[in-house]
């Protein structure tokens, strides 16, 4: 007896694929009208998805798939290139086929397997939190010398730790979501945006794979946005002129994930007219405090990443889409509240990137633990560049004078004072310290709308111990 | 109506049972480092945080903070949490009134009813203040 739940899912994965492919290729015609290739190829995709679903006897998709077919064959017929009604009608039909296939369309006989559900991540964070305490309580059993010296139940703590740890490990991966994933969301609205500005754009993916925690990507829609705006409103040269600097006339915006330890690295890049740094280092000459000369000795990197800065835009007039003047400050401001940075590279007619590093997790993450009077405070280790013990000075920071905290010396530590060095914008500071704890992995939680307004807490971190240490903003202590 | 009693600072007061998610004894707190005075700190329970008001600060009955105090009432209501330090728990009472008087007597004593929307907008004016007087701190 044929397994349909098992069919059933390979449908599935391979029809995601096969309308991708799909998609991708309607939108190559649409730039491509006279390729008749690329027509017969999409028929091809179609053609699949088709035969999969007679054998699963899924009707309504088997009839949207011959509905699609004929769409294309008669476009291949008439040998007329397709318009971008036509296209955008097979668009809308595969967005229809897509919706059915998800809904896992049952065959005649018998109602299939109910395979994926809906989960609200806040959901997943109220588990997860639970988990966590869960391994939270299992360190808090009291002491007690049967059980330590009985071998079987010791064996069972061990297992049951495992069980935990492995429970806890899950619970977090339902958090991550792929590049692939999160690149589908502008497919879209770089296609509208192209159109828009009449730009022909190729939007290519690299490290598709590639994964991390929903919140994080969750919090980059918004600058990213902006970053393809930005490329097709002033990046992306109009076809002819691309043509006439020997381009291609199609534009190219690719964007590359890879991973390097807690760190997630993503490239956007465009082949564009780049960012002129001698007309940026004019414009700000003009507009900025700096001399000229000041503006000469800065590297062509530190000019570029003044466009982060508040207010800038050097477009004459706003649209709806670019040029207000709001947008890469923005960017580096949700950038940097991630615990993330950004550089820009960007040379006339080449092209213009930009490199974004950012934590994987923002539930997790490591940091320096330590104690400033009565209160247990961490700082994430980006920010930390060492630690130190060393006698009070005053170039370093009193962080329990700031807080006002009754802090000082231990008296197991009289002599001197550990010091945590940390990077603020750029520049290291010294921070006093009463007692270090040590260097953990902590369970981030954001600090809440009461507290938002001390502006001096990134979130909260909570130690393995379930201690509570409130995480500092580096950048946001008064600078010395 | 059912209110869970509690004392602060020689009053009492009462919260509508239908809020209160639990009652915590011995619940270690951290305290928050230039918090507005009626934030005792926070806790961790069951993978939530809880900020917790010092219910004696916040009705205006002196700066001292509470001692001797070993419980804590959780608050769940909407989307919001938040957990009270009273003095002490007195314990659950029926009131018959609709819609909920601002005080009730209860044995001769009065009692303030509190909304939990009340006493968080509260805590909320009180560090706005707080903050606006020259604690806020930013680079």
């Amino acid at each position: 007896m044929i397994d349909v739940a098992k069919y059933q899912k390979i449908f599935e994965e391979e029809s995601e694929d096969y309308l991708q492919d799909f998609i991708h290729l309607l939108l190559q015609a649409e730039k491509d009208p006279d390729n008749k290739s690329l027509l017969t190829e999409s028929y091809g995709k179609i053609h699949s998805i088709k035969g999969m679903a007679k054998a699963l006897s899924m009707e309504r998709v088997i009839a949207l798939c011959q509905s699609m077919e004929e769409q294309l064959k008669k476009l291949q017929a008439k040998d007329i290139p397709p318009t971008p009604e036509m296209i955008q009608s097979l668009l809308d039909c595969a967005d229809r086929l897509k919706a059915q296939i998800g809904k896992g369309e049952e065959p005649a006989e018998e109602v299939g397997e109910i395979q994926y559900i809906k989960v609200r991540s806040a959901f997943i964070d109220e588990l997860l939190g639970l988990t966590q305490e869960i391994i939270l309580h299992e360190h808090k059993i009291p002491p007690s010398e049967s059980y330590l010296q009985s071998k079987r139940l010791s064996a069972w703590i061990r297992d049951y730790r495992i069980l935990l740890k492995t429970l806890h490990f899950r619970m977090l991966r339902l958090r991550l979501m792929s590049m692939r994933e999160f690149a589908d969301l502008f497919f879209k609205v770089i296609r509208d945006l192209a159109k828009e500005h009449g730009r022909e754009i190729d939007f290519e993916v690299n490290g598709g794979e590639i994964e991390a925690d929903v919140s994080v990507l969750d919090r980059l829609r918004e600058p990213f946005l902006h970053l393809f705006r930005n490329a097709i409103a002033h990046g992306i040269e109009p076809p002819d002129i691309r043509k006439q600097k020997g381009k291609n006339k199609t534009g190219k915006i690719v964007l590359s994930a890879f991973r390097a330890d807690d760190s997630l690295l993503l490239k956007l890049s465009d082949d564009g007219k780049g960012i002129d740094t001698a007309a940026l280092r004019n414009f700000l000459s003009e507009h900025k405090p700096e001399s000229v000369e000041d503006l000469k000795q800065k590297a062509d990197s530190e000019i570029l990443n003044m466009i982060c800065t508040p207010g800038f835009t050097t477009v004459s007039r706003t649209t709806d889409t670019a040029g207000r003047g709001i947008g890469m400050n923005v960017v580096q401001t949700v950038l940097e509240s991630l615990g993330g940075g950004l550089t820009i590279r960007s040379e006339k007619d080449i092209g213009t990137e930009f490199s974004i590093t950012l934590p994987v997790s923002l539930s997790v993450i490591t940091a320096i633990i330590f104690e400033v009077g009565p209160y247990i405070l961490a700082i994430p280790t980006p920010y930390v560049m060492g630690v130190d013990y060393l006698a009070p000075s005053s170039s370093h920071y009193d962080l329990g004078s700031l807080l006002g905290a009754n802090s000082g010396p231990r008296k197991d530590s009289p002599n001197g004072s550990w010091i945590i060095k940390v990077i603020q914008q750029g520049k290291e500071m010294g921070l006093t310290v009463d007692f270090i704890r040590g260097h953990k992995e902590v369970l981030v939680k954001p600090v809440g709308e009461l507290l938002k307004k001390i502006n001096l807490f990134s979130g909260i971190a909570i130690l393995e111990n379930g201690d509570l240490a409130m995480l500092l903003d580096v950048d946001n202590l008064p600078h010395l | 109506m059912e209110l869970l009693l509690f004392t602060a600072k020689n009053e009492v007061m009462g919260i509508e049972s239908q809020f209160v998610l639990e009652i915590l004894e011995d619940k270690k707190v951290f305290p928050v480092p230039l918090s507005p005075p009626p934030l005792a700190g926070h806790l961790y329970h069951r993978g939530d945080i809880f900020t917790v008001i010092d219910m004696g600060i916040l009705a205006g009955k002196g700066s001292a903070r509470l001692t001797g105090s070993r419980r804590i009432i959780l608050l769940k209501w909407q989307d919001k949490n938040l957990s009270l330090m009273p003095e002490a728990i007195i314990g659950l009472a029926c009131v018959k009134a609709e819609p909920p008087p601002a005080s009730v007597v209860w044995k001769e004593r009065p009692v303030r009813i509190l909304a939990p929307e009340e006493i968080w907008n509260q805590f909320d004016i009180v560090s706005n203040f707080v903050v606006s007087a020259g604690l806020r701190l930013t680079a």
